[in-house]
C-alpha cells in the first residue's frame, strides 16, 4: 500500500507520472499557438476515423444493396437522365477539398488572413455543392422519377441523401469555424473542429467520387 | 496550512447528465437491468400462454383490451410479446450490459487513466440509448401491443405495413425507428471505447499489457462499428419501403389479405443478408466482453496469470474476425446457393477452433491455479465455462446446412441460443457485478446469497434448457404461438409444462439476486480499496506498475506467457 | 465440492434424457431422411463426447482443491492452445465431411411435379391433370372463397384439369418435385418424417425434391414466422401407393 511521506526540504520533488496522452492539456507540440483543444489532436482524429469507418459501412450496405437489386431485376432498371450540376457538383466538392486542405496548411503556418479567404471559399463551395444537389433533385422529379416505382432513381436519392446528410454534418462544422473567424477575429480557433471538418470534408469528398463511379457504371 | 474551497453539490440535471464515467457505467446497468426484468416478465408470459393457451387471465384484459378479450391472450399478443422480448434482450440487455456497463465502469482506470476518451459523447451515448428504448415502449403502446414480426423482422411482412397484421403499422415502423436510433447510440460508444484504448493508456502500456476485459471490450467495439452501420442502412432501405412506396425488399404481385401490394421487383433475401450481416457479429458482441470478464476473473481468483494471456488475446480476434463471414449459416435453407451454404459452414465450423482456445484457457488457469478462491463471481465464471461449452457444442449441428435443415426455426435453435446468450453471457454479467461491485457501490454484496442465487441459477439453467432440446429434436417449430393445431407437438406437452414451470422458478430465483443488490446497495459491508487483491489497475490506482503487466500477482510466482 | 457434484448431476441427467428421451425425432420416411439420422447420431456422438469431457473436466479442477504453491509449474500455454485450435478444426472437417454435402443432389429426371401455394394461413397444392401441364397463374385472378385460391387463369384452358387441394397426395417410391410458392410473405414448407423444410419466398419459385418410401399421412408446418395464424397452418402429406395415386389423379 503506498504511503503518503513528506518530501523534506532539499530532496527532489516527488515524480508525478504524465497523465495519459489522451485527454487534457492538449497537444503541447503545435507551434502555433493559435490554437487551444479540449482533447487531444490525436484522440479526436482517431474518433474521425472511426467515425468514417462506420460511414463506410453504411455507403458499401446501401451501394452493395444496389448491385443486388439491379442484378435481380435488370429489366426494370432504368436509367436516369444526367442531372444538369452533377458534374459541375463534383467539381465544386473537390475544388472546395482542395482548397479547405491548403486552408488547413495556412492554420498550421498560422497565416491568419490566408486562413480565413481559403476557409471561406472553401465553405462556399460546399455549400454550392448542396444547393446543387437540391436542384438535382428537383430536376429528377420534374422529370418523372421518384422513390416509387423505379429502384434506380430509388437507390440514387437514397445514396446521394446519405451522402447530403453527412455533408450537413460536416458544414455545420465549417460553419462554426467560419463564424470564429468573423465574429472573434483574433481569438485562437478550436484546433480540433477545424481539422476535424477538414478531414471528413477530404473523406465525403472521395466517397462522393465513388459513388459517381457507381452511378456511371450502373446506372 | 491547508486551503479548503467550498465546492457546491452539482445540479440535479448535472448530476443526470453526467459526464463521469462511473455514473453513466451505473446509469447503463440500471437501465439493462430493468430490461432484463421486463424482458423476463415477458417471458414468463409467453411460457404461460405456451401451456395453457385457453386461460382466462382478467387482468391480461385490462392491460392489453383488444389482444386480450375475455382475458384470452390472442396469437398477435403472444408474438408481439415474443417479438418485445427478443429485441429487449438482444439489444438492451446483452449489448449494453456486458460491454457498456462494465466497460464505462472499469476501462479508464484498467487502462491506467481517470476518463473515457469523450466524456459527453458518453452521456450523449446513454441518453440516446434511453431515447431508443422509451421509442421501442412507444411501439406497443401505439399500436394496441406491437409488431409482431419477430426480432429478426423478416420482410414482406414487416415491409408492407399494417396489411400483413396487426401491429405491423405504427407499431412496425416505430421499431425500426427505435432500432435506429440505437445504432446510433452504439456506434457513438463504440468510438468512444476505441479512442480510449488506442489513445487514453497510461505511458508504457502497450496493447499487450491491457488486460483481457478491456481487449475484449476493444474487439468488441470494433466489431460494433463494422456491423451496426450495416443495420443502420438496412433500417433506413425498409423505412422507405414502409413510407415512401419504394420496393427494396417487397417483390411483385403480391396479394396480402386480399389487397394487391403496389410493391414491385425487391428481393427478401436482400434483408435477410443485410439483417444478418449485421446479426451474426452482435451475437459475439454479446458474449465476447463476457469472455474477457470470465478470462480475469478466473485468473484473478487463481492468483495466477491467464494460461495464456497472448491465446486470450488473439481467440477473441479471431472470433470476432471470422463471425464477420458466417452470416449466410441463419440463411441456410432461405435459398441460397448449395455452393454458399458450403462456403458459410465450413467458416462456421472454423468458429470452434478460437472457441476451444479460449476453453481450454480458462481450464487451464483454474487447473495450474495457485489458490483457487470460490468467490460468487468465481462461481459463475465456472458457471459460463460449462454453459459455454453446451451451448456452442449445439452449433456443431446447426452449422451444417443438412442437419440445420431439420432444425432451423424449431425449439433446438431457440434452446441453443438461449444457452449460450441467455445464460452464459448473463452469467458473466453475473460475475462482473459481484466483481465490480465495489467499484460501484462502495461495498460488498453479500457472498452467502450469491452462492445460494448462483447454484439455483445454474441448476435451473440447464433445467430449464436442456430439455428444450429434445423439443427440438422432435421437430417442434418455434414462434408458435401455440400447440393446439397440430397432433405431433402433444406427445411433448408434458416437456412444456416442465419448461414453463421451471421458467417460474428461474424467475423466483432471480428475485434473490434483485434483492441481494438492493440491500447492499444501502447497507451491504463497506469495501476495501482491493476486496479480491485484483492486480489490475482499477483496484491499485496509485501503485507504481508502469511498465509490469497485467496479471502479475505479488503473492505468487507469476507466469507471463 | 457442490458445483462439481451439479456438474456430474448434469452430465448423468443428460445422458439419461438421451437413453429415455421425452420426445425424440419421429419416422423417417425417405432415404435422405434415414441418411440424415446417421449423420445426426455421428454429430451427437461427437459432441456428446466433448461435452461429457469438458464437464468432468470442469468438475474435477473445482472439486480437488488445488494446494498453495509458491511456483506454478511452467505451462507451454501457446503450444496447448495450438494444438487445442488444431483438433477442434480436425475434429468437425471431419465431421461435417462425413455428412452429405449440400452438393450431393442432382436433379431427379420424370419427377412428379406438384405445386405449393402457400399464404396467410392455409396451404394449397397444385397438380397439372390428365393434359399433364399447369395453366397459368396470376394473383389478380385469386378467389379463395370462389374456389380459386391459386389464381388459376379462367382463360387458359390448360388449367381447366389442374387440381387444387387443401392436402398433399404424393406417390411412394416416385421421384417428387414440389414446386413452392407464396403470394404474401415468407413461409416455409417443413414435414418432420422428411427431414427438411425450405422457405417459402414470394418472388421466387423453389423446388424441393422428395422421394418417400413410406405410407402414411404426416402433418405439414409452417416454419417461417408468417403473421398471426403462424400456428394454424396446418395441413397433411399423404404418402400413397403408386397405383392408387394414379387412379386419384385420374378421378379428379
Amino acid at each position: 500500500m503506498p504511503t503518503l511521506t513528506e518530501p523534506s526540504i532539499g530532496a527532489p520533488p516527488p515524480i508525478v507520472p504524465s497523465p495519459p496522452r489522451g485527454y487534457g492539456g492538449g497537444d503541447h507540440n503545435d507551434n502555433t499557438g493559435d490554437s487551444k483543444a479540449a482533447a487531444s489532436a490525436t484522440t479526436v482524429r482517431i474518433a474521425v476515423y472511426i467515425g468514417m469507418c462506420a460511414s463506410t459501412m453504411t455507403f458499401a450496405a446501401l451501394a452493395s444493396a444496389m448491385v443486388v437489386r439491379r442484378g435481380l431485376n435488370p429489366m426494370d432498371w432504368h436509367k436516369l437522365p444526367v442531372p444538369p450540376l452533377l458534374w459541375w457538383n463534383t467539381a465544386a466538392l473537390v475544388l472546395s477539398s482542395v482548397v479547405l486542405a491548403m486552408a488547413g496548411r495556412a492554420f498550421r503556418a498560422g497565416l491568419r488572413p490566408r486562413l480565413r479567404i481559403l476557409w471561406f471559399t472553401g465553405t462556399a463551395l460546399g455549400t454550392w455543392f448542396l444547393i446543387g444537389q437540391a436542384i438535382n433533385w428537383k430536376f429528377l422529379a420534374d422529370q418523372g422519377f421518384y422513390l416509387r416505382e423505379n429502384p434506380a432513381s430509388a437507390f440514387f436519392y437514397v445514396l446521394t441523401w446519405a451522402h447530403a446528410a453527412h455533408v450537413i454534418g460536416a458544414i455545420a462544422g465549417l460553419y462554426y469555424v467560419t463564424w470564429c473567424l468573423l465574429a472573434r477575429p483574433f481569438a485562437p480557433l478550436n484546433r480540433n473542429v477545424l481539422e476535424v471538418s477538414v478531414i471528413f470534408w477530404h473523406f465525403l469528398d472521395v466517397m462522393w467520387l465513388f459513388l459517381m463511379a457507381i452511378f456511371a457504371f450502373w446506372s | 496550512m491547508e486551503a479548503t474551497t467550498l465546492i457546491a453539490r452539482p445540479s440535479l440535471l448535472r448530476r443526470i447528465f453526467s459526464t463521469d464515467h462511473r455514473t453513466i457505467a451505473r446509469q447503463y446497468f440500471f437501465l439493462s437491468l430493468f430490461a432484463v426484468v421486463v424482458g423476463v416478465c415477458l417471458s414468463l408470459l409467453m411460457r404461460f400462454h405456451l401451456v395453457w393457451p385457453r386461460e382466462k387471465v382478467a387482468w391480461f384484459e385490462a392491460i392489453w383490451s383488444v389482444r386480450a378479450e375475455g382475458g384470452i391472450m390472442t396469437e398477435e399478443l403472444y408474438l408481439s410479446l415474443m417479438t418485445l422480448h427478443g429485441t429487449i434482450m438482444v439489444f438492451f440487455v446483452l449489448t449494453l450490459a456486458p460491454l457498456n456497463a462494465f466497460a464505462n465502469l472499469v476501462l479508464p482506470e484498467q487502462l491506467g487513466g481517470k476518463e473515457m476518451a469523450f466524456p459527453r459523447m458518453n452521456m450523449l451515448s446513454f441518453w440516446i440509448t434511453v431515447a431508443s428504448f422509451l421509442t421501442l415502449l412507444s411501439a406497443c403502446v401505439f399500436d394496441e401491443g406491437g409488431p409482431i414480426a419477430g426480432w429478426t423482422a423478416y420482410p414482406p411482412l414487416s415491409a408492407v405495413g399494417a396489411v400483413s397484421g396487426p401491429g405491423e403499422g405504427l407499431g412496425q415502423t416505430l421499431w425500426f425507428v427505435s432500432i435506429g436510433i440505437f445504432c446510433i447510440a452504439s456506434l457513438l460508444s463504440a468510438m468512444n471505447i476505441i479512442s480510449t484504448v488506442i489513445e487514453c493508456r497510461r505511458p508504457g502500456m502497450s496493447l499487450m499489457q491491457m488486460p483481457l476485459t478491456s481487449w475484449n471490450w476493444f474487439v468488441t467495439s470494433i466489431l460494433s462499428v463494422l456491423s451496426f452501420p450495416v443495420l443502420l442502412a438496412a433500417g433506413l432501405l425498409i423505412l422507405l419501403d414502409r413510407l415512401a412506396g419504394t420496393s427494396f425488399f417487397v417483390p411483385g404481385d403480391l396479394l396480402i389479405a386480399e389487397q394487391h401490394s403496389p410493391h414491385a421487383g425487391g428481393s427478401p433475401l436482400l434483408w435477410q443478408h443485410l439483417f444478418w450481416f449485421f446479426g451474426h457479429p452482435e451475437v459475439y458482441i454479446a458474449i465476447l466482453p463476457g469472455m474477457g470478464i470470465v478470462s480475469h476473473i478466473i485468473s484473478n481468483f487463481s492468483r495466477r496469470a491467464p494460461f495464456s494471456y497472448r491465446a486470450c488475446v488473439w481467440a477473441p480476434v479471431a472470433i470476432a474476425f471470422l463471425g464477420m463471414l458466417v452470416w449466410g449459416h441463419h440463411m441456410f435453407i432461405s435459398g441460397i446457393s448449395p455452393y454458399s451454404a458450403m462456403t458459410f459452414s465450413l467458416i462456421t465450423m472454423s468458429i470452434g477452433a478460437p472457441s476451444a482456445v479460449l476453453v481450454l484457457n480458462w481450464l487451464g488457469t483454474a487447473y495450474q491455479a495457485v489458490k483457487l478462491e470460490f468467490t460468487t463471481a468465481m462461481l459463475f465464471c465456472m458457471g459460463f465455462v460449462s454453459l459455454f461449452v453446451t451451448g456452442g457444442l449445439t452449433g456443431l449441428f446447426l452449422g451444417q446446412p443438412e442437419i440445420d435443415a431439420y432444425f432451423h426455426d424449431t425449439a433446438f435453435v431457440v434452446a441453443h441460443f438461449h444457452m449460450i446468450m441467455g445464460m452464459a453471457a448473463l452469467f458473466a454479467v453475473f460475475a462482473a457485478t459481484f466483481y465490480w461491485f465495489p467499484l460501484m457501490f462502495g461495498r460488498m454484496l453479500d457472498e452467502r446469497l450469491g452462492k445460494l442465487h448462483f447454484y439455483l441459477t445454474f441448476i435451473g439453467a440447464y433445467a430449464l434448457f436442456l430439455p428444450m432440446h429434445f423439443a427440438g429434436f422432435a421437430g417442434n417449430p418455434r414462434r408458435y404461438a401455440d400447440f393446439t393445431n397440430f397432433d405431433f407437438f402433444q406427445a411433448g406437452m408434458p416437456l412444456q409444462r416442465w419448461i414453463t414451470v421451471t421458467a417460474f422458478a428461474m424467475g423466483a430465483v432471480q428475485l434473490i439476486f434483485i434483492g441481494n443488490l438492493f440491500r447492499s446497495i444501502f447497507s451491504g459491508a463497506k469495501a476495501g480499496a482491493n476486496p479480491w487483491n485484483g492486480p489490475t489497475l482499477e483496484w491499485n490506482a496509485d501503485a507504481e506498475i508502469a511498465d509490469r503487466g497485467p496479471y502479475e500477482y505479488p503473492d505468487a510466482g507469476a507466469d507471463a506467457n | 465440492m457442490l458445483l462439481g457434484l451439479i456438474l456430474l448431476a448434469t452430465v448423468v441427467a443428460a445422458c439419461l434424457l438421451i437413453l429415455h428421451p421425452p420426445v425424440w425425432f419421429p419416422v423417417a420416411i425417405t432415404s435422405a431422411a434415414v441418411a440424415y439420422d446417421r449423420q445426426f447420431s455421428w454429430t451427437l456422438w461427437v459432441t456428446g463426447s466433448l461435452f461429457i469431457a469438458a464437464q468432468l473436466l470442469l468438475a474435477w479442477i473445482v472439486i480437488r482443491r488445488r494446494k498453495s504453491v509458491t511456483r506454478p509449474a511452467t505451462s507451454s500455454g501457446v503450444r496447448a492452445s495450438l494444438f487445442a485450435a488444431v483438433a477442434m478444426i480436425a475434429v468437425e472437417i471431419a465431421l461435417a465431411a462425413h455428412g452429405n454435402g449440400p452438393l450431393s443432389h442432382s436433379e431427379p429426371k420424370d419427377a412428379e411435379t406438384i405445386e405449393v401455394y402457400a399464404h396467410q394461413f392455409a396451404w394449397n397444392f397444385r397438380y397439372p391433370g390428365a393434359d399433364g401441364v399447369f395453366g397459368r397463374v396470376g394473383t389478380e385472378f385469386i378467389a379463395d372463397a370462389a374456389g380459386n385460391p391459386v389464381g388459376i387463369d379462367p382463360s387458359d384452358s390448360r388449367g381447366n384439369d389442374d387440381i387444387v387441394t387443401p392436402v398433399l397426395r404424393i406417390p411412394a417410391g416416385r421421384d417428387v418435385r414440389l414446386l413452392l410458392h407464396s403470394r404474401d410473405v415468407i413461409h416455409d414448407f417443413f414435414v418432420r418424417e422428411l427431414r427438411t423444410k425450405q422457405d417459402i419466398v414470394p418472388g421466387m419459385v423453389i423446388p424441393l425434391d422428395i422421394h418417400a418410401d413410406r405410407i402414411g399421412q404426416y402433418e405439414i408446418a409452417c416454419a417461417e414466422l408468417c403473421g398471426l395464424g403462424h400456428n394454424q397452418m396446418h395441413s397433411i402429406l399423404v404418402v400413397m401407393p403408386g397405383e392408387e395415386y394414379d387412379r386419384w389423379k385420374l378421378q379428379h
